[in-house]
């Protein structure tokens, strides 16, 4: 069996790419990509401790994660929608106020 | 890599997120590596992983058999009315009311298709002005169809 360390190892280096995305993207398509990145990087735990403990709990809740994610996006796409709308560009640097 | 508006990269702005990124997975790494799990459970053998999720998630505890888990149907209910509301949510950011009418349907990407408007009335006040009309307008005697 694969040591636990090996999928945590994983999973810090898939969400600190995110982390590096989130951090310099300024396309809010690539800062979503970047979100995904690092909630797969916590489903990736799930799974592995779910797999080290022989307990169901962690890949159970690794698809809520995912059924998360998938209405994250969804309402992200629409805040781009929205925002390329106003601002005729989908950086999320052109949006510093509450409101236009 | 950021770019500016020229189109040309910055990465001087990325230099410290990126260093910023790579300590963060040092760190981790370091604690990773010196931590003890202790011994491995793994699942019992002959035993249906995907058919205990399903149970689980449902919270059928007569049906879990062996695999320990934790039953998720209160979960399962509140993420599927969360996903009700998402889909909600998205149609009304993505939706485009103008002048009482809605004209989610003839967008392109959150771009008008106003081009194709206009060409399409251009092309029927042409059409009435040299008074070519379509067959079916000029059928005014009700002919079989």
């Amino acid at each position: 069996m694969v040591p636990a360390q090996y999928y945590l190892l994983l999973s810090a280096a898939v969400f600190c790419i995110g982390l590096f995305g989130v951090l310099t993207r300024d396309n809010a398509l690539y800062f979503l990509m970047s979100v995904e990145l690092m909630l797969n990087a916590a489903n990736i735990n799930f799974v592995a401790f779910s797999l080290f403990w022989g307990n169901l709990t962690g890949q159970t809740f690794a698809l809520f994660v995912i059924a998360l994610a998938a209405a994250e996006v969804a309402i992200g796409i629409g805040i781009i929608l929205v925002l390329y709308r106003n601002f005729g560009s989908v950086s999320v640097t052109d949006a510093a106020t509450m409101r236009w | 890599m950021t770019t500016d508006e020229t189109g040309t990269s910055n990465s001087g702005s990325s230099l410290v997120p990126g260093l910023a990124a790579v300590a963060l997975f040092v760190v981790m790494a370091v604690a990773i590596v010196q931590s003890s799990f202790g011994t491995a459970v793994t699942f019992p053998e002959g035993e249906s992983i995907v058919a205990h999720i399903g149970y689980a998630m449902f919270d059928l505890q007569a049906d879990m058999g062996t695999i320990a888990s934790e039953g998720f149907l209160a979960a399962f209910l509140i993420i599927a009315v969360g996903l009700d509301v998402a889909v909600d949510g998205a149609l009304f950011l993505a939706k485009r009311e103008e002048e009482g009418s809605i004209v989610a349907l003839l967008t392109d990407g959150g771009r008008e298709l106003l081009d194709t408007a206009e060409a399409s009335t251009e092309a029927t006040t042409e059409e009435a002005s040299t008074g070519t009309d379509t067959p079916d307008s000029t059928d005014t005697t009700g002919g079989s169809r």
